[in-house]
């Protein structure tokens, strides 16, 4: 491909490149000039991660070609501010509390220096409006809006008004500001993706397009062709166990014969660019025998349903018995039935799954975003035949998890391909990738039967949850035990029953996300209170009154529970500042 | 027409893996200056652990947070601390991480006792002193007592464990036992505002108040309920993975949406505290507890707005507009 030399202002220095027509001017601050403050949260201009300002307006690097930046000037992260002098978006930034997993703070803060650059005085609708390009899934935006709110006063010379009322000694109930801060609004926090090595080879993954089916034969001889491959690599190639998960060991880093979701990790090819890498998948054959497949967990429950694992799909069933719930019926004045469904979420933290594996001195180094570091090193070190204290996670600053990112993704395959060739290899998966493979928040098909006595007490409460668990366990079991200790939501009930299912399917993978288990109840049982209420005419707020968990309070599980029990006074502060009704309820 | 409703829902949220260990380990080295290193294998997703926790070894210490460094990121350097999971890490590695520095500040208040020639329970360690309590004026810095130690060959650490209380396993028949520690607990309020001819449901406000026992960084722990709240605004209208015949069919940002911060309405948090006994200063998770009832508090809203109840996630305009529709024959 036909290379040119261009010439750009970057952060008022004057910066040559090489570039070819597909060249991204992502690509071009990363990967030649070494500024990687501008993150690569997507490659298809959709999440702002990668903003910067050309001649001082934002766009998405990511999608912007580098040859149309020609003469032009650029500003990254790294030009706005540094540790010594920092803007008053980078100081508010970290004063207000706007700054949690930093993957997406550069995108924000330069989307925001172009608006107070045109607009000092900004609205909170031009605000919102003129971020709403940069997405954050950490903050819920709030203290965003306020950081920059807080900055466009500082630049307007008026002093912000603090309002904390905290402690002024000791170190409990004081909003310390956060030690990593500085580096995330600056640019240098290094995430992952951001560790650039000599000698670095790039990792491709090739997965299963099918839900299930049977390997009938790999053939990967014209990979082996390509001198820029240093790796191709199948299950026999792993040289300690292929068997993994946190909680059941049911998974494989690649198939050896069966793949169960689409998704399913087969080969894995190492090569000197990730073009390279990309490029080499297509030129594997899989032979598949497509066997059938199974989706709806209600019917894999039923007998003769295809078998996605050996011993069966119910990979789990949690009982709560508490008790007697035909005599908690047979006394309740009113009877509400309900069925439920929820929806298969993604976790959609901003920056995808990454991790870059060297050997040193004979010990497996990986650097990678988790959540579950302790836990990463000791499926690697049985991946690779090592003692575990051989092996060395080592978290890079990780952009997010919510549940994502306790299990394995990236890590055993930059791991093996190192192993293999003795170079560093970094792996990190495109967003679509990141979504297809990793884990999702299961969804639930609930069936809900609350009893009551006309003077609204709950006294029974049958529950079955039926959870999409997906092709493998992950925290499946644990997830679906937690949906069942939470099911009631915060009330006192003395007769319970409740079954809650984790079914294998061939779905994409359930495992954990933010609540596990617990958002899905919900709904249920909150609109069943409140339906309750309304029958024996008492507000939503009376209705959970009465029967909301208390110090000597029996919890679903039978436990007594006697101190910190906070449940009466959240809706006490809650109804104060949100309720537009009168209540006379709380003493 | 628009039409306004109010909905109330509620949560509760237990600490920590349920029913079984997840235990966490921590080291506390002082060093000869007073200041302290704490090595404990957190990973620090962008919760801010690595903030709090030393908050946590700087209250124990009686030291200021500015000189604790929290060493957390390299297994060959910081033992087990589980995973960054089930809202535990503030509890069980907070407590690990007390347990921790209470060891290294025994040494400490048994030099400084014996030097001042005092108990050691009149003593107290605070703001980078250790001093008489009667009598704050009679002190030792912490520097001072960490030099002396030193010269009589004395390094000052500790170290710390702990796991939630949670005795045995619940039974496998009747799930009866005791799964948690420390519950938290929260409300929240929605108000919310449908469009009766299209359907569509504004978020106008949501109140969330969460007792999270004691905040240990407030700043943080608010940005922990309005993060939840967000992506609980998200998981209530605009979130669903589609799958047909096991293939996800919108794997990216424009076909999966997620909330932007024109989604997301105003939150007011509400920090509420019940100290926890068993938790670090009183303090208990705050991770997941706001993300769990922000769906329930806006469809309970939506029945109070247009009196539909809808009954699956995520609740979209077209839901909605279904379900008035279907209401209007039955009324009509």
């Amino acid at each position: 491909m036909n290379k040119r030399r261009i010439q750009l202002t970057v952060n008022d220095l004057i910066r040559e490149a090489w570039i070819s027509e597909d060249t991204m001017l992502l690509d071009l601050i990363r990967d030649q000039l070494g500024l990687t403050g501008a993150k690569r949260g997507c490659g298809k201009g959709e999440c702002g991660a990668c903003t910067v300002l050309v001649d001082g307006l934002p766009i998405m690097s990511c999608i912007y070609p580098a040859i149309k930046v020609e003469g032009r000037s650029i500003l990254t992260i790294e030009g706005l501010g540094d540790q010594k002098r920092l803007h008053p978006l980078q100081k508010k930034f970290i004063e207000r509390g706007a700054v949690q997993c930093g993957f997406c703070t550069p995108g924000l803060i330069l989307s925001s220096k172009a608006l107070l650059d045109k607009n000092p005085q900004p609205s909170e609708y031009e605000i919102r409006l003129a971020i709403s390009g940069n997405l954050c899934r950490c903050t819920g935006y709030t203290k965003v809006v306020e950081a920059i709110e807080a900055s466009a006063d500082e630049l307007m010379g008026k002093m912000a008004s603090i309002e904390r009322q905290e402690p002024t000694t000791g170190s409990i109930g004081r909003s310390v500001i956060r030690v990593d801060g500085i580096p995330k609004v600056t640019g240098k926090a290094i995430f992952a993706d951001d560790i650039y090595m000599p000698n670095m080879l790039f990792t491709s993954v090739l997965r299963s397009p099918h839900p299930c089916a049977h390997i009938v034969s790999i053939d990967y001889s014209e990979v082996k062709k390509l001198p820029e491959v240093r790796a191709i690599l199948t299950a026999k190639d792993i040289p300690g166990s292929n068997r993994y998960g946190v909680i059941v060991k049911d998974q494989q880093y690649l198939a050896e014969e069966r793949v169960r979701f689409v998704g399913d990790p087969i080969a894995v090819v190492a090569a000197e660019t990730k073009e390279l890498a990309r490029k080499a998948l297509k030129k594997i054959h899989v032979d598949y025998k497509i066997l059938p497949a199974v989706f709806d967990p209600e019917e894999a429950m039923e007998p003769g349903a295809p078998q996605v694992h050996q011993n069966g799909n119910i990979l789990h069933h949690r009982k709560i018995r508490k008790g007697n719930i035909e005599d908690g019926f047979d006394k309740a004045d009113i009877i509400i039935e309900k069925s439920f469904r929820s929806q298969t979420a993604e976790h959609a933290y901003i920056e995808p799954e990454a991790a870059i594996a060297y050997m040193d001195h004979g010990q497996m180094v990986v650097h990678c975003c988790t959540q579950a570091p302790h836990y990463t090193r000791s499926e690697i070190a049985g991946m690779l035949r090592s003692p575990i204290s051989k092996v060395r996670i080592i978290q890079a600053t990780t952009g997010g998890g919510f549940g994502g990112k306790a299990d394995l993704s990236a890590q055993p395959y930059a791991a093996l391909c190192s192993y293999i060739t003795g170079q560093p290899v970094k792996y990190v998966l495109t967003r679509e990738e990141s979504i297809f493979s990793t884990t999702k928040r299961h969804a639930f098909n609930l069936y809900y039967k609350f009893g009551a006595t006309k003077e609204g007490k709950l006294i029974a409460a049958r529950v079955v949850i039926i959870g999409n668990t997906g092709a493998y366990a992950s925290f499946g079991p644990a997830v679906l035990t937690r949906s069942a200790t939470m099911a009631l939501g915060p009330y006192d009930c003395p007769n319970v029953h409740i079954d809650a299912y984790a079914i294998y399917t061939n779905y994409p993978i359930g495992g954990a996300m933010r609540g596990f288990g617990a958002p899905q109840m919900a709904p249920c049982h909150e609109a069943i209170m409140d339906e309750i209420g309304r029958k024996c005419g008492l507000s939503p707020i009376e209705i959970r009154r009465r029967n909301m968990l208390h110090p000597g309070s029996a919890t679903v599980t039978n436990q007594i529970l006697e101190h910190g029990i906070g449940a009466l006074k959240t809706l006490e502060e809650a109804v104060r500042l949100g309720w537009p009704f009168s209540y006379e309820g709380f003493v | 027409m628009k039409k306004r409703g109010w909905g109330v829902a509620c949560t509760y949220f237990g600490m920590g893996n349920t029913a079984k260990p997840n235990p966490s380990s921590a080291f506390v080295e002082v060093c000869e200056d007073g200041s302290a290193i704490v090595l404990c294998g957190v990973a620090d997703i962008g919760q801010g652990s690595d903030t709090a926790l030393g908050q946590i070894a700087a209250e124990t210490l009686g030291i200021s947070p500015e000189r604790v460094n929290v060493v957390s990121k390299d297994t060959m350097v910081a033992p087990e601390a589980g995973i960054t999971s089930a809202s535990r890490q503030t509890y069980v590695s907070g407590n690990a991480i007390r347990f921790a520095a209470e060891q290294a500040k025994k040494i400490l208040l048994k030099e400084a006792a014996e030097y001042m020639e005092e108990n050691l329970i009149d003593l107290e360690s605070k703001d980078n002193r250790i001093f008489v309590k009667e009598n704050p004026g009679k002190y030792l810095t912490i520097e001072e007592v960490c030099t002396r130690l030193r010269k009589r060959g004395i390094l000052v650490t500790g170290t710390g464990t702990y796991t939630p209380p949670t005795p045995e396993a619940l039974d496998p028949e009747t799930g009866l036992g005791i799964p948690y520690g420390a519950y938290s607990y929260g409300t929240q309020i929605a108000e919310v505002e449908v469009d009766t001819e299209t359907g569509e449901v504004a978020v106008l406000n949501l109140i969330a108040a969460h007792d999270v026992g004691q905040a240990i960084n407030p700043m943080a722990v608010e940005g922990q309920i309005e993060g939840g709240v967000g992506q609980g605004v998200g998981y209530a209208l605009m979130e669903e993975m589609i799958v047909e015949n096991g293939i996800i069919q919108n794997p990216s940002f424009s076909s999966y949406l997620i909330p932007t911060s024109l989604d997301i309405p105003q939150i007011t948090s509400i920090i509420v505290e019940e100290p926890e006994p068993t938790g670090p200063f009183g303090a208990k998770g705050t991770g997941e507890p706001p993300s769990c009832p922000t769906a329930a508090a806006i469809i309970n809203g939506i029945y109070d707005a247009v009196g539909v109840h809808i009954t699956s996630t995520p609740v979209t305009a077209e839901k909605v507009y279904k379900a008035l529709k279907q209401k209007g024959k039955e009324g009509g």
